[in-house]
């Protein structure tokens, strides 16, 4: 018993020792105990989250509505300095009952990261690629105004997420940053009028990988102001060839082609923050996919906004923000249309929106928000009433709605 | 001419691509934050760099070998230096410079230039290193 202490100690002690002991050589050279100093190197895991709730009054319709917007977990888990696991779990509306009204759970991210250098990351599996700002930044405390912008949520069909992989960067040399990506293609078979191209979305979910899409971003800033642009350019037909054939659509990686080019600035000093963003979408073959599927799509959509705001107690160096703020929309979901009959205009898709508000964050996490949404939109097309309801109420081009709601983040 | 059509958008983004290379050149040229890497080796868990870097600007990334994040060097007004490791503190993102502090892309982050939170889901600031100058040296002790 003494021989196997003395044996025990004695391994201690020399492991110690020798532990201790670091050559010139090798004090060069990053140790985990340095980096552990750092935090560089940890295994660890993460749980946090963010989500909000709202009121919203129509005042056309007379109705009110309260939901639970949205409350999303995050989970990451950093395997060591190289490799780390990100998820978002997403339940929309408080109640999964089926169909998205009623709400929904999904997976809005869930995706591995693989470290390259300090300016370069590979990402891989469910992600959101960088187009426009909000798809990145669409936590509530990140946007002004109780709704997500109008534009980035109908014309860019934020949060706007696929499966495939991407590469982040950024320039040793010149403030750049960059991104591309290449990701599941969208489906037009789920191409709705009305809703642009955001039903074509495949979020992680059996996507037809027959098709393919690229997505790329730059950054830069300059003083005061941050510059971005993106685009995305795939095929929509998630058929196989002999199936898109069947349905005189163009099938293969880049058949029946979407494009979406986005551009913005952002300007943000001594509590001024102001942004302008706009963005085109083409969808050359609407045609195709309108007579293959009976649809009634555009061809071409816009949508811009520029907003606006100010925290007014910035000059008080408090941690907490008040910021007023005024967003302008304007919206087209049918900027251009096949030629009839093979698709017919819809005057209530084109859109303007005045929003004004306020929001409230007496920490950086949570926010308090309320805002007034004025709706104009362009006449309703009586060609697209084929069955009009007999106690229907005539269409009133402007509408008004209240939001009140909450939101937070950690 | 549906191919010949989508070829020419795809230029055209192309173009588009090229422009936006070009355009932040010369942004950089009239520009005042130097975005150049000073790359050094850890010694002792010290970094060490010279103070003649922040001749052209007061502020400086620096990347210790074998690091997966930089720290951001500044030279305050009053001549003090103050090194922040520029990771995320809510899931331990790679930061980006921008105007006026740091944001992360991850879930959208900010912090200010002396790396307190501006915008959430990040709850903590930026891990501070003490920094110290020694013959015309700026020593940054990264323990």
């Amino acid at each position: 018993m003494q021989r196997l202490l003395f044996l025990s100690v004695f391994i201690v002690g020399f492991s110690s020792a020798n532990a201790q002991f670091r050559t010139p050589a090798q004090q060069q050279v990053l140790t985990n105990e340095d980096s552990l100093n750092a935090g560089v190197h940890s295994q660890k895991t993460v749980i946090s989250g963010y989500g909000s709730a709202f009121y919203q009054r129509d005042f056309n319709m007379e109705h009110s509505k309260a939901t639970l917007e949205r409350a999303v977990l995050f989970v990451g888990h950093q395997f060591n300095e190289r490799i780390s696991f990100f998820s978002e779990l997403e339940v929309e509306n408080a109640l999964v009952a089926g169909g998205e009204e009623k709400g929904e759970v999904a997976m809005e991210q869930a995706f591995l990261k693989f470290n390259i250098n300090p300016r370069n990351y590979l990402v891989a599996g469910l992600f959101i690629p960088r187009i426009g700002i909000l798809n990145e930044n669409h936590l509530p405390v990140n946007f002004n105004g109780v709704e997500r912008p109008l534009v980035e949520t109908w014309v860019i069909p934020a949060t706007w997420r696929e499966l495939g992989i991407g590469w982040y960067g950024s320039l040793n040399r010149v403030p750049l940053n960059y991104s591309i990506a290449v990701v599941n293609g969208l489906n037009n078979e789920n191409f709705e009028h009305g809703t642009g191209i955001r039903g074509g979305r495949m979020e992680g979910s059996n996507a037809p990988a027959n098709n393919l899409a690229v997505t790329a971003a730059l950054q830069t800033h300059f003083s005061d102001f941050k510059f971005q642009i993106s685009g995305y350019a795939g095929g929509t037909t998630g058929l196989s060839k002999r199936g898109a054939d069947s349905l005189g659509l163009d099938g293969g990686a880049f058949g029946t082609p979407v494009f979406l080019g986005e551009a913005d600035v952002q300007y943000n000093r001594n509590g001024i923050a102001a942004k302008i963003l706009g963005t085109y979408i083409s969808l050359p073959d609407a045609r195709k996919i309108n007579r293959a599927y009976a649809k009634n799509l555009a061809s071409g959509m816009y949508g811009a906004y520029a907003e606006l705001g100010y925290d007014w107690l910035y000059p008080r160096h408090k941690q907490a923000q008040f910021i007023t703020f005024a967003r302008y929309e304007v919206l087209d979901l049918n900027a251009s249309t096949p030629a009839y009959p093979d698709a017919i205009y819809d005057g209530t898709l084109k859109q303007t929106h005045l929003i004004a508000g306020f929001g409230y964050l007496p920490i950086p996490n949570v926010v308090i928000k309320a805002d007034v949404r004025l709706l104009h939109t362009g006449e309703q097309n009586k060609q697209l009433i084929i069955n009009p309801a007999p106690n229907a109420l005539p269409y009133e081009q402007q509408n008004t709605f209240l939001n009140i709601g909450i939101g937070y983040s950690f | 001419m549906e191919r010949r059509n989508f070829i020419k958008s795809t230029c055209q983004l192309c173009l588009l691509g090229a422009a936006g290379l070009a355009f932040p050149q010369m942004l950089s040229s009239c520009g005042t934050t130097k975005s150049s890497v000073y790359k050094t080796a850890i010694d002792q868990n010290k970094v060490s760099i010279p103070l003649a870097l922040f001749a052209e600007s007061n502020v400086q990334l620096v990347r210790p070998e074998g690091w997966y994040y930089d720290l951001a060097v500044e030279k305050r007004e009053d001549g003090s230096y103050a090194a922040l490791l520029m990771k995320c503190t809510h899931m331990d993102n790679q930061l980006d410079l921008s105007s006026g502090g740091f944001s992360c892309s991850m879930h959208g982050s900010i912090f200010d230039k002396d790396g307190q939170v501006k915008k959430g889901p990040a709850e903590r600031p930026l891990k501070h290193y003490r920094t110290e100058t020694q013959e015309g040296n700026l020593i940054i002790y990264i323990s």
